[in-house]
Parts: structure tokens; sequence; C-alpha cells
């Protein structure tokens, strides 16, 4: 649970401190008020790096050198403080002080699930979309997979760059060979935890969806580029290929996850409400699993709650947890259904500051 | 021009001490010896260790094992494997390692001059040492994988732990890499 939370130049926001109610929180202000940058700080807190951003120049701001996050969580009995600091030339990340050496060790400590408006795109965007929500869940529930795969993307440059140097012709290569077996060694780890998780979470979707919508044959398929044990070869047979094309044309850098009604692909036939509750259903499941392993992580719902018709904002709060704590942003509180909530604490902010905190319930 | 390592507050230090305590030879002397490091320090012919002589050395010294050769990525690892004492064979300096996204590829490394050293003179094994990082890994490999229809032994050296190293601290790949390099004792 997180009892303290300090956002210093992050965002918006020059020096904001909050103190979290355990279950429920309603953080509700005006357009570009900043309720979705205190989401967003807590997600970042909690990976080292934000959902929304590639690089961490945009969340610090506007003026200033670094952004500093803070928080402090309490499980069972002791604290623990988190701290991240951003600047442009690099982050630091310490747990109760102790700065840590490696992001891996870092991120996966504190876990979150983000519901927000750009989930509509792990089910009507491209590949790229649907890899990036498979690397950030699985980073959350298998620290080696974080390292597998910055190992993996640094080999595929290396291996793509020299394919550039080389001409068409340059088929016989002995750093080619030795670059593509390395590539398909965390190649193959990083195809293995995606098999799994995507075979863990399709069991917690066959509950999960049905509750949510009247499509009962709603599947999710594991798409990978090549098979487990046969990378390397493929990346011998497809040299002259890539060769040609400067690129390396194999490999789970072009995985995708396929999205059903039966045998019908979603993206075809659905509405914007189906895909809406897809990708609900979809977070729902990744909270279910991470709350198996450990206890139940943050939920943070960016816009998405009051989107929801009362039915469903019900079932969503009924899925989760007991013990989660939660954070709902909206505009107003006329779009939230609050005798579902129970007790909850709003905070309304207006202009980047917290302009009054009142607990219900 | 900037020394690695020497803030601005080092250098206002290394600044004022010259003017306090040099003398005008100082000042002298200081300069000559870096234009000698221009002038006379260069790479070993045969190694690629920095020397003043044409060979360094390592490799005038008759009385080390001529049969084996260690592969280092630079002349600073020769120093550190000197330091421990262990080892009396020859060295080879790369001068880097394999990293073609920094336009590092094997023409800029001295690999083709340890090809060379090997067809010219019986050595009987290379260890390679260099580091334990994607690119080390990928330039071990590589060397392997030329020299693989050759009689050379070709050895990489063993990982694990350092000494006094804690077992629950380590992290995957060290673990990996030490399990793998395991011996009967
Ligand atoms: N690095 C930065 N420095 C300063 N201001 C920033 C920075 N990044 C974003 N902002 C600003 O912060 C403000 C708050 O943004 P935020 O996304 O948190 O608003 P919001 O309350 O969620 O709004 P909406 O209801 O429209 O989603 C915006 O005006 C935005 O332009
Ligand atoms: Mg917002
Ligand atoms: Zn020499």
């Amino acid at each position: 649970m997180l009892e303290w939370l300090e956002l210093h130049q992050f965002r918006c926001y020059d020096a904001f401190t909050m103190e979290p109610d355990p279950s429920i929180n309603l953080i509700i202000g005006g357009n570009a008020q900043g309720k979705t940058s205190i989401l967003e700080g807590i997600h970042t807190l909690s990976l080292g790096r934000s959902y929304k951003t590639q690089t961490d120049g945009p969340l610090i701001k506007q003026g200033s050198d670094f952004a500093r996050l803070h928080g402090r969580v309490r499980r069972g009995g002791r604290p623990q403080s988190f701290e991240l600091v951003l600047s442009h030339a690099g982050k630091k990340a310490s747990v109760n002080g102790v700065e840590q050496a490696r992001l891996s060790d870092y991120a996966g400590r504190l876990r979150t699930v983000v519901f927000a408006p750009e989930d509509l795109s792990v089910v009507k965007g491209g590949p790229a979309e649907r890899r990036g929500f498979l690397d950030v869940e699985i980073s959350q529930l298998d620290r080696l997979y974080v390292g597998h795969l910055s190992r993996y993307r640094k080999l595929l440059k290396e291996r793509n760059e020299r394919l550039k140097q080389l001409k068409p012709s340059d088929t016989e290569d002995a750093l080619l060979d030795v670059l593509g077996e390395q590539l398909a060694h965390y190649g193959r780890k990083l195809i293995r935890a995606r098999a799994a998780f995507v075979e863990r979470l399709s069991a917690k979707l066959r509950d999960i969806h049905p509750a949510l919508s009247e499509e009962d044959d709603f599947r999710i398929a594991y798409q990978p580029s090549v098979d487990e044990g046969g990378h390397s070869r493929l990346l011998r047979e497809r040299r002259a290929y890539d060769l040609l094309r400067g690129s390396t044309s194999t490999g789970p850098h072009r995985d995708d996850l396929g999205f059903y009604y039966g045998e019908h692909p979603v993206r075809e036939i659905a509405s914007q409400g189906q895909i809406r509750t897809i990708a609900l259903a979809l977070k729902l499941a990744v909270v279910d699993l991470l709350a198996e392993e450990r206890d139940p992580p943050l939920v943070l719902l960016d816009d998405v709650f009051s989107e929801l018709d009362r039915e469903r904002q019900k079932k969503l709060l009924g899925r989760l947890e007991g013990g989660t704590q939660i954070f709902i942003t909206a505009t107003d509180l006329s779009g939230i259904h609050l005798d579902a909530l129970g007790s909850y604490r709003v905070f309304e902010v207006e202009a980047a500051t917290i302009k009054g905190v009142t607990n219900y319930g | 021009m900037r020394y690695p390592g020497v803030g601005r507050k080092t250098a206002e230090r290394f600044a004022l001490h010259s003017q306090n305590h040099f003398k005008d030879d100082d000042y002298e002397r200081f300069s000559e010896v870096l234009l000698r490091v221009k002038e006379e320090i260069r790479p070993c012919s045969v190694c690629g260790m920095f020397t003043d002589q044409e060979r360094c050395g390592i490799c005038r010294d008759e009385s080390r094992d001529q049969t084996r050769i260690l592969v280092v990525e630079e002349s600073r690892d020769v120093l550190v494997f000197e330091r421990g004492g262990d080892y009396r064979g020859l060295y080879h300096v790369l001068g880097g390692v394999l990293s073609p996204s920094e336009g590092v590829g094997p023409d800029q490394l001295r690999i083709r001059e340890l090809l060379e050293r090997l067809r010219n003179h019986a050595h009987e094994e290379l260890i390679l040492a260099t580091n334990l990082s994607d690119e080390g890994e990928t330039t071990a490999l590589y060397i392997q994988r030329l020299l693989k229809d050759t009689d050379v032994l070709v050895t990489r050296i063993a990982y694990g732990l350092p000494a006094g190293g804690d077992v629950s601290y380590a992290d995957e790949v060290t673990l990996g890499k030490a399990l793998e390099g395991r011996k009967k004792i």
C-alpha cells in the first residue's frame, strides 16, 4: 500500500505531496489540471519508466534539470521507501536509501497496473503496441525478463548494424554467425516467457471476459515470429534477404498477439464498446496474475472508470481483491457511481495543486 | 582535452599545486614527458601492448611460456594479469571489442595480427579473456569461430564470483557463468 507520495519537478508538478487512502482514491479535476500526471508519477516510481513516453525528458518539469519521485509503501509491518531521480543524463533508483545498480533490480518491487485510454491501442493498434503490453506486464512478473529483453535489443541493434555494413553478397560472415546465435539465445528466453504469460493470461480471461461482455467466445493467441527452437536456423536461411534489407526480419521483435471472437479477428468486427471491454479484461487479468504471486498491485484507472456504465463499474470493483489500493481519475464525480465504492478519499486537483481532500464512507 | 576521472575541482587543485610548487625546470620536464608519451610510446609490434621499444618486455622475455597466448581487450588488462603474477605466458591486446553499432568490426581490432601470429608460430593454446559484457562475449565467440578448424586449443577464462563473493547477492549472469565453469574438487 502506498501511504505517501511526493513528486518534485515531475510533469506539471513542482513540489507535490499526497497521502493516499488505503482503498479508493478519486482524483477529480478539469482537463489539463494534473490528474494523469499523478498516476503517471506512481507508475514511473514503480517501473522506473513511464508507460507514456520512450524517454525520460518529457517527464521532467520544463525548465528543470531533474525530477525526483518518492514513495513510502507499507507491506505488513515495515515501511519501504522508493526513490527515483530522473535527469537528462540518466536515472538513479533507490530502495530504502540504497541505490540500485541496475534498473532491473528496482523495477517490479512496487507493482502497478494502469488502465488508460491508451489501452485501446493494444487491441486496435499495431503489433508494436501489443509487444509493448507484453513487455511491460511480463517485466513485473518475471524479474529476469527485463535483462533478457535489453540484451536482445542490444544484440538486434548490433546485428542490424552489421547487416548494413556488409554488401548483399557477403553471405559468409563469421561475425553475423556469432551475433545471430547470441540473438537466438536471448530470443528463445523471450519467446518462452511470452508464451507462458499468454497461456496464464488466457486462463484468466476465460473467466473475466464473459463476466463483462455478452460475447462468450473471446480468446487471445500468442503469435511468435519464429518457434522457440528454430530462430538460429531461420536467421541463417534468411540471411541473404536480411542483407538486402539491412535489418533482421525474424525474431521476437516481430511477434504479435491475436484477439479473436471464435475464429474472427476482433479488430475487423468489434464495436468501440467491445474493444474497451477487451482492454479492460486484459488489464484485470494482469492484476489477477500479479495478485496471485504476491500482494495485489496498485491499480491506476485513468479516465476509463467514468466511461463505464454502473453495472461495469460495479463488476470491475468486484473483481479487484479486498486489499487492492485503487486510484481513479475523472473530470467530475457525476460519472462515478459512488454507492458502489464503500469508503474512499477525494482529491480535488486544480492547476497542479491539491485544492481539497475529503474522506467519505 | 580532458583526462578521465578528473573533474573541475581536481583540475583546479592540479593547477594551484603546479603554481605553488613547480619550479621552472619542472614545467619543462613535465612537457618533455608529455611529448615523449606521444613520440615514444607505441603498441608492441607483436602483441599490441604499449611499450617504448619495437617489442615489449614481455614479448622479449624468452623465459616466458611461449606456447600460450592470453587475449585481452586493452593494455591495462595486461597490467592486471601481470600484477596477479600467476600467468607466465604471452599476451595479445585486441584494442577493443567487436561492436558494429560503435563502428568496430574485425578490421578495427588486432585480429588479423593475432591470426598471423598463430600461423607463424606453434602456439598451442589461446586463452580468451575479454570481458563478460555482450561485446566481450561476441568477440570471444568470434575468435573461437575463426579458429575452430585449426589445432590451436581455444579456451575461455572461467567467470564466477569475486573473492569473498556472496552467492545470494550475485546476479543471474554471474551465477550462470560460475556454474558453467565449475570444476571437480
Ligand atoms: N514536462 C512538463 N513540464 C511542465 N508541464 C507539463 C509537462 N508535461 C506535461 N505538462 C502539463 O501538465 C498539465 C497536466 O497534464 P495532465 O495530463 O496531468 O492533465 P489531466 O488533468 O490528466 O488532464 P485531462 O483531463 O485532459 O486528461 C498539462 O497542462 C500539460 O501540458
Ligand atoms: Mg488525463
Ligand atoms: Zn609485446
